[in-house]
């Protein structure tokens, strides 16, 4: 039997009402989609901070005179039945920007190999999908939506002016969404740094296991590179958060504005509800409840608005582009959660105690 | 039923220009009847039955009912009594304007199930209102079929008392003689207090009290 005391009667029977205060929290839910463009960020790196735990690059150090250690070390973990070295590999210093869902743009990663060979060994461990069969010296090899994100297709030839510090031609992608750039380039002499890999360990026993064959000889290991890319992208967040609080005071002050009009109208009624006995507990239970009703079904339709935004996004524009918006977020759920409770707990607990307050016997 | 002592209500207590709306006297109420409260405007007979019903908490004094002191007595005590015992028609009818005129009456009742729905159906066709009528909103009843809800209101519980303050000023006098008709019809088991500056619409009250100044006139007529 329907109960006209209940929240969920005078929402429906006060569409218009509610729609007005769910408008308001529904801007709250837009939070949301700001967390999911902050964190899609992180979506361009998330390839590489995985390359960067699953191989481990190695280098000289100047201080070692003639690359002794380094030499002998590469000579250990030759030894290691598990390990695959792959001399004259390692990170270079040629960078390809690309453009990022926020719209600005970002630069990362890249890595040389020395043989085709090596490239298609290290693609095979990693677990990279394609067809890697026209890969040869001078060959580059971007992920397909990094090439789509700089207008490149298979063919090109990529110099300078795109970041490289020569001329490679584009002749494999790869279908991984990996914003790295690998180029193959053979080098004879200056064995100044190597790929560490396993098919049989994980990245994390490789490094571990080259720790201890290096043991204390002098030799740069250089450590995944995720905590340090993560600390560089930490201002995005921290201005996401600012901007998150400022937002939810300013829709807090017009939220609790609006409602606190909409509830003096109904003062008499709530008079009557302490004339006839309702207790205060029971007030108090159902301006709440009318609230975060109207909260609840505002900020599921909101964010169910934004994902069929975000779908539509992603397939007509981010996607060809070479780009990719979540659809879900910590940062985005973290951000609704702090946003409708800065809303909500100040409206529920002042109208709630207001309304307690009425008095019949003052009209 | 009703025992009261020496009841005082100050307004602006604190102040230089205190305003006495009861100026300490003693009344005893029956448990059933219709007893009038009459007196001009401003005399104390609406401030007289708040204090009755618990809505408002005298000054000094005590109200007991029942035996119970009503003026020491919990908020929580306060409101079980007004829920289970007592009803309320007020001069405006207050119905809530978005719930139709049945759920006005259910939004009152303490259970909620088929038998309560029932008997508020019957409550308003004994009250002169039309099956058709039970699903309107307040706006399009009129002025009397909205005090008959709100009388229903009052009832739907089958207080012990029933409070109602100026509740035919809105009215005509065709209304006026229907709603007391009703609360007569309720006074027969029942105590029903009616506050009014209108002496026509006690001519059926088995009792009347005649308040001026806060203070019980000596004309107390039974």
């Amino acid at each position: 039997m329907k109960n006209p005391f209940s929240a969920f009667y005078y929402v429906k029977e006060n569409k218009g009402r509610s729609l007005l205060i769910g408008c308001m929290f529904f801007l709250a839910a837009m939070v949301f989609l700001a967390g999911n463009y902050i964190h899609s960020s992180y979506y361009y790196w998330d390839g590489i901070f995985e390359y960067s735990e699953t191989v481990t690059d190695i280098a000289v150090l100047p201080t070692d005179e003639d690359f002794r250690d380094y030499a002998s070390v590469i000579e250990d973990i030759d030894k290691d039945p598990d390990l695959i070295v792959m001399l004259n590999s390692g990170y270079a210093a040629s960078v390809i920007d690309w453009k990022c869902t926020l719209g600005f743009t970002m630069g990362g990663h890249c890595a040389r190999y020395n043989t085709a060979d090596d490239l298609r060994t290290a693609f095979r461990i990693l677990g990279y999908r394609g067809d890697f069969s026209k890969v040869h010296e001078g060959s580059v090899v971007l992920s397909r939506a990094f090439a789509a994100n700089k207008g490149f297709q298979l063919g090109d030839v990529l110099g300078p002016e795109d970041g490289l510090h020569g001329e490679f031609t584009l002749d494999a992608l790869i279908e991984n969404d990996i914003f790295a750039v690998f180029f193959v380039e053979k080098e004879e002499h200056n064995l100044v740094r190597a790929h560490v890999m396993s098919a049989t360990l994980t990245g994390r026993e490789v490094r571990e296991r080259v720790e201890q064959i290096a043991g204390g000889r002098k030799i740069k290991i250089n450590q995944p590179i995720r905590s340090d890319v993560k600390a560089q992208l930490e201002p995005i967040n921290i201005i996401f958060y600012v901007a998150l609080f400022t937002l939810s005071i300013v829709l807090s002050v017009c939220v609790n504005s609006v409602i606190s009009g909409q509830y003096m109208k109904r003062m008499y009624e709530f008079g009557i509800y302490r004339a006839i006995g309702r207790t205060k507990g029971e007030i108090r239970r159902k301006c709440s409840a009318e609230i975060a009703l109207t909260d609840a079904i505002a900020t599921i339709t909101g964010v169910a608005a934004i994902e069929i935004y975000t779908f539509l996004m992603n397939e007509l524009y981010y996607i060809p582009h070479g780009q990719y918006l979540p659809y879900f977020s910590i940062l985005g759920l973290i951000g609704l959660v702090i946003a409708n409770a800065l809303v909500l707990v100040p409206v529920v607990l002042l109208r709630g105690h207001a309304m307690c307050k009425a008095d019949v016997t003052e009209f | 039923m009703f025992e009261v002592k020496n009841i005082s209500m100050i307004y602006d207590m604190d102040t230089d220009e205190k305003m006495y709306a009861l100026k300490g006297f003693d009344l005893t109420l029956p448990d059933k009847g219709l007893i009038g409260i009459i007196g001009p405007s401003g005399s104390g007979k609406s401030t007289l039955m708040y204090c009755l019903s618990t809505l408002k908490k005298p000054t000094e004094g005590t109200v007991c009912y029942n035996g119970t002191e009503l003026t020491t007595i919990s908020d929580s005590e306060r409101e079980k009594i007004r829920r289970k015992e007592f009803g309320f028609v007020f001069q405006k009818h207050y119905l809530v304007p978005y719930m139709n005129a049945l759920d006005n009456v259910l939004v009152a009742a303490v259970d909620r199930n088929e038998e309560t729905r029932t008997r508020a159906k019957e409550f308003l066709a004994g009250l002169g209102l039309l099956e058709r009528e039970l699903g309107k909103r307040p706006a399009k009843l009129s002025g009397g079929q909205c005090q008959r809800v709100a009388i229903a209101r009052a009832m739907i519980n089958n207080p012990k008392v029933v409070f109602a303050d100026e509740p035919t000023a809105s009215l005509d006098h065709e209304n006026a003689f229907n709603v007391m008709r009703i609360l007569k019809s309720y006074s027969a088991d029942r105590l029903v207090l009616v506050v009014t500056h209108d002496r026509s619409i006690l001519s059926e009250a088995d009792r009347i009290i005649e308040i001026w100044d806060g203070e019980i006139s000596r004309r107390e007529t039974e």
